[in-house]
């Protein structure tokens, strides 16, 4: 296979990973609108409210991303000095866990409370709920793909980064600012 | 190494998609029977048996624009509860003239309303039941049942 012809595979295959990114958030936003909220959903034990679980999850995952964004520029050589062998396992662990932790948040949202428009804050936390788990998805799919070009791992990564940042913004930070920092 | 390549994101994937749908089945199977309809529906959507589903109840609806009012006694004193359903929207405004005093949005659809306060710690359940409302008012952690009847001429009012 020549050169080119590799490129342009890798670029469907891209291609292929965000379109089923988009048609996962999409999804779930439709799928959030449609469903019946039910105003309950299993959750973690030993808080105040579901709500206070709900956005220690999500500060949990935000911490765990933090250290993805890090971990992300220690192996594309940015932070200078020499990179630790560790540093890509603990990338791949460490991301691991913060989408792990959105789950039984994300779940909340969607069972109990679906895709809402109530205020601004609740609009883009809902948009930014889908696209998070949307271009998780293409990150996820496009680390299985070779012969990407060099940028586009690192703007997938990105994105999935900030969307899971603006969750956070518009849900967590908001309870802290108008309940406090309440367990 | 081409392997493991593949494998670690898939793997996280599927996690997380094991996570998110076993976590919402759970939901699910915790729903009670009478309370969710939709369930019912699935589930009898899901069994394929030869029997034909029970013929749906007849679907209540609210009228477009209509006011509803009810008075909960509570041990301070009596909350005074109005709803307004405006289409598929309504709005609750929930006051004791004391201590608590509460704003509700949200939706109101087949019949059932569903409403929050804008910090989510205050919620309203109803359904229709004839031309009433019946159903919960949750402000913090105390709830009360209500029942809120139409307001004659609410035309009018708006």
């Amino acid at each position: 296979m020549s050169i080119e012809n590799r490129t342009s595979t890798a670029g469907v295959g891209a291609a292929i990973a965000v379109v089923i990114g988009a048609c996962v958030a999409v999804g779930l936003g439709v799928f959030g609108k449609v469903h019946d909220p039910q105003f309950f959903s299993i959750n973690v034990a030993g808080f105040s409210s579901g709500l206070a679980v709900k956005t220690w999850m999500a500060t949990l995952a935000i911490g765990f991303a933090l250290f993805q964004f890090g971990s992300a520029f220690a192996m594309y050589g940015l932070l200078g000095g020499r990179t630790p062998r560790w540093m890509s396992t603990a990338h791949v662990w460490s991301g691991r866990l913060a989408v792990l932790a959105s789950v039984p948040v994300a779940v909340h949202c969607l069972y109990a409370l679906g895709f809402e428009a109530t205020d601004a804050r609740v609009l883009f936390h809902s948009l930014f709920g889908c696209f998070f788990y949307g271009v998780f998805v293409t990150k996820m799919l496009l680390l299985t793909r070779k012969g990407l070009r060099p940028w586009v791992i690192p703007i997938a990564g990105g994105l999935t980064f900030f969307g899971l940042v603006f969750v956070w913004l518009t849900s967590a930070l908001w309870f802290f600012e108008t309940t406090g920092i309440t367990f | 190494m081409a392997m493991n390549k593949a494998f670690g994101p898939v793997l996280t994937l599927v996690a997380v998609a094991t996570l998110g749908g076993g976590i919402w089945l759970m939901n699910v199977s915790q729903e009670s029977a009478p309370a969710a309809s939709t369930t019912s529906v699935a589930q009898s959507a899901r069994t394929s048996a030869p029997v034909p589903p029970p013929p749906a109840p007849p679907a209540v609806e609210f009228p477009a624009m209509a006011n509803y009012v009810g008075k909960i006694p509570t041990r301070k004193g009596v909350i005074t509860l109005e709803v307004t359903v405006d289409g598929q929207k309504a709005t609750a405004y929930a006051c004791d003239g004391d201590s608590i005093e509460v704003w509700l949005r949200g939706r109101a659809t087949n019949g059932k309303l569903a409403l929050w306060s804008n910090d989510r710690t205050s919620r309203l359940d109803g359904r229709l039941d004839g031309n009433a409302i019946t159903g919960t008012l949750g402000i913090g952690k105390q709830s009360w049942d209500f029942t809120a009847a139409p307001v004659v001429g609410a035309d009018d009012v708006n």
